[in-house]
């Protein structure tokens, strides 16, 4: 990674932090790129119990991005929120990538359904987690912003309040109410019998 | 349909939260006040609180790493399983047999020398990869470039119908990861694995070749008792870029803008993507052997972030602290490995091996010299030597008051053993007399005490107990693995045995009244301690920890009472 590039993100991310949401308009394409490519890599990677936590390569790539002697807390929680939006939208395009694919048939899909059985977590539907918390988002902003973090950045309950401003109490309060909360709408269940 | 006001919705919710799971109905009926939508919305949102559990506790990311693990796993299985007893070129495919760093492995018959080979395939989705292809036949360069014992040796390398494999030296036995899953190694050995590894990647730096990813997983110990390196998948060829072409290309290949490598394992150059050179598998080789002898990793921390913070700055507790009977000259062996600035770390393998070779030489003649140390313990032994501390302590005794009776003698510093915030108690000493466990409050107000063990003469303690409970009184077993404990609170009471080096802790006994000082007594594995008052009976009690339950009774009219230094191995 260049310098120069380094330099200009860590600025921009000042300038974010300061207000400046142009800035953010010119950081997200760089992040996404640099952040796609090294989700993918470390993918590639993967194997069953040596799991890249999230954290660890956004840390990774903060560190490759940022020109280290700028480095300070606010601007990594700041940057590890930019990288949960991101990551959500990569994570969002490869599931919808691969829901197409299912569609025309093939050898891959099949797999896929194996992995399913042998990693049961994993068939939270995330296109229907996406699109719920959109639902969320428009009942309690904050909440979908904590889900955001937490579950597409990996950000912890303190990294998350450093970035929303509040207390991790809070934080810890809106993931509570957030979980049970799509869960319902995941499914499918309406509340009031209306 | 017409949300209830979200603002009301959650208060209540949360508050339901705060009360117990059988009154929560009839509350939250109460504070909805009849408004009966606003009561189910709450409801049906606690239902599903209650079913929550691990719903997107994990990160998405690595779930669907997770999964395309799993599929990177299941993808070859498929060709794998069509394959059994085919050939591919002139491989005879018998069984599968593992999966490593970039596929997985078979077991196959090389039909034109009729011996057994481990054929490892790249799997298809990552065929299709050329910057992977390019690193599936980069460690197959690599390492065949290779002619070592203690590297796995590559036969063969190809591509038969699109899918690539290579051919190597199969081996019999387990990896060093699964070795050290029941803890730390015998001291010999672990210094005979870690001389071997530094042989292999002396012959590999040599030719130039960096391993990049030295941990645990891809040490094979074979059943001969050899060690052979594994995987030279993100092998970093032309580190040393005197006469090779195209350095930039090779840093681009194996870097990948992705973290490789394993992160516990990586060196503080490797987790800043610094250059490498030798010294940052001389680094890893320091945190794998570090793990051997202690059973736990020199940088730790709850997220990977804390990881690296460790790595790049925190300096581990040395080995000797966490295991007593380890050698002082290897935490200096250790300690050169794990510099965090390469250039004072060691700069070859060659002299790390020496350090090595030499620190097994000289355990050797130790062993030798301490052969009865190692013989079952006879009782005239055991008596012999519990006499001898107990006449060791006594003098100490005599010396210190003595001490305190006159002017203290100018080459006799107090030093205090902690100086922690809060209350400190019990002060106990390791039988080797270089570590302390003690109580202490954690510098919180209040009697929550736990169990902490430091070395004497270091600032840090490691915490050994971790209940909302009192923890106190502790004794070593006389061989230092144990520390037994007296653990009170409404429903933890009782006597407690804990892994000194820390630990699941294991209940002894259901007593709880008993007092100080607990003492073990040797050979028979036996934990007593004075009862207090309280039963009415005033005595000595023998728990036996294997049995976890009470051996013998004896009666005592004394009453323990506060902590005195006392042999470690005396009998009651």
């Amino acid at each position: 990674m260049d310098e120069v590039l380094g330099h200009e993100i860590t600025q921009l991310l000042q300038a974010w932090r300061r207000g400046d949401e142009r800035a953010l308009e010119k950081l997200t394409p760089q992040v996404y790129r640099e952040l796609h490519l090294a989700a993918k890599h470390c993918m590639a990677r993967e194997r069953q119990g040596h799991t890249l936590q999230t954290t660890a390569l956004i840390s990774e790539l903060y560190l490759r991005l940022s020109d280290l002697k700028l480095i300070d807390w606010q601007n990594r929680a700041h940057f590890f929120a930019l990288c949960a939006r991101q990551m959500r939208r990569i994570l969002t395009d490869q599931a919808r990538a691969r829901q197409s694919h299912k569609r025309g048939g093939g050898v891959k899909p099949v797999l896929f359904d194996e992995a399913l059985m042998v990693a049961p977590e994993t068939s939270t539907d995330l296109l229907a987690v996406d699109d719920a918390l959109n639902r969320l988002a428009k009942v309690d902003e904050r909440k979908s912003r904590v889900v955001e973090m937490r579950f597409f950045g990996g950000l912890s309950v303190e990294e998350t309040a450093e970035v929303l401003k509040v207390s991790p109490e809070t934080v810890m309060r809106d993931w509570r109410l957030a979980k049970a909360w799509l869960l319902r709408e995941l499914s499918g269940e309406k509340p009031n019998g209306a | 349909m017409e949300r209830e006001p979200w603002g009301q919705v959650e208060q209540i919710f949360h508050a339901a939260l705060q009360v117990e799971e059988s009154r929560r109905g009839e509350l939250v009926t109460q504070w909805c006040a009849g408004d009966e939508d606003l009561r189910r919305e709450v409801e049906s949102l606690l239902a599903h609180h209650n079913e929550a559990g691990s719903f997107i506790e994990t990160p998405a990311f690595e779930r669907e790493a997770i999964a395309a693990g799993v599929r990177a796993i299941l993808a070859p299985a498929n060709p794998g399983r069509d394959l059994k007893k085919t050939l591919v070129a002139h491989y005879r495919i018998l069984d599968e047999i593992g999966i490593g760093g970039m596929g997985v492995v078979y077991k196959a018959e090389d039909t034109k020398l009729g011996r057994s080979v481990a054929l490892k395939f790249l799997p298809d989705h990552l065929a299709k990869d050329p910057a992977a292809v390019e690193r599936f036949r980069r460690e197959a360069r690599a390492a065949s470039a290779l002619n070592h014992s203690s590297i796995c040796t590559i036969h063969d390398v190809g591509n038969e119908g699109g899918r690539y494999y290579i051919a190597m030296e199969l081996l019999e036995g387990q990896t060093l990861r699964e070795a050290i899953l029941r803890g730390p190694l015998d001291l010999q050995r672990a210094l005979e694995i870690a001389i071997q590894i530094a042989d292999g990647l002396e012959a590999s730096h040599q030719k130039g070749i960096l391993h990049r990813d030295i941990k645990p997983a891809n040490l094979f110990l074979t059943t001969e008792g050899k060690t052979k390196i594994l995987d030279f998948g993100v092998a970093k060829m032309a580190f040393k870029t005197a006469d090779r072409a195209s350095p930039s290309v090779s840093t681009e290949l194996t870097s990948g803008h992705a973290v490789l490598g394993t992160l516990q394992y990586m060196s503080p150059e490797q987790v800043l993507g610094k250059p490498l050179d030798a010294p940052t598998d001389l680094f890893s080789l320091g945190v794998v052997l570090y793990e051997m002898t202690t059973g736990q990793h020199p940088f730790t921390g709850e997220t990977s972030g804390a990881i690296q913070n460790a790595i790049l700055h925190k300096k581990p507790l040395t080995a000797g602290k966490l295991n007593p009977e380890l050698p002082p000259e290897l935490d200096q062996v250790i300690s050169k490995a794990l510099e965090k600035d390469p250039e004072l770390r060691y700069q070859s393998a060659a002299e790390l091996r020496t350090d090595l070779k030499r620190l097994h030489r000289d355990r050797t003649s130790v062993d030798q010299l301490d052969v009865r140390k190692h013989k079952p313990k006879s009782r005239v032994y055991f008596w012999s030597s519990a006499t001898a501390v107990f006449a060791a302590f006594v003098l100490l005794g005599l010396y210190l008051i003595i001490r305190s009776a006159n002017t203290p003698a100018e080459n006799v510093n107090v030093v205090p053993l902690t100086s922690y915030p809060g209350a400190e108690q019990f002060p106990t000493f390791s039988p080797d007399g270089n570590e302390v466990a003690f109580a202490w409050t954690g510098g919180e107000y209040g009697l929550d005490f736990d169990l902490y063990r430091k070395q004497i003469g270091s600032e840090k303690a490691v915490r050994l107990t971790t209940t909302h409970a009192t923890s106190l009184a502790p004794a070593w077993s006389p061989d230092g693995r144990y520390i037994a404990y007296i653990r009170v609170g409404t429903d933890y009471s009782g006597l407690y045995l804990v892994p000194a080096l820390g630990g699941p802790e294991r209940k002894l006994s259901d007593v709880s009244n008993a007092v100080w000082p607990l003492r073990f007594r040797v050979g028979r594995l036996t934990v007593s301690g004075l009862l207090s008052p309280a039963p009415k009976i005033l005595g000595v009690r023998l728990w036996c920890p294997v049995h976890v339950s009470t051996c013998s009774t004896s009666r005592h009219s004394s009453h323990g009472s506060c902590l005195t230094p006392h042999p470690p191995a005396r009998l009651l």
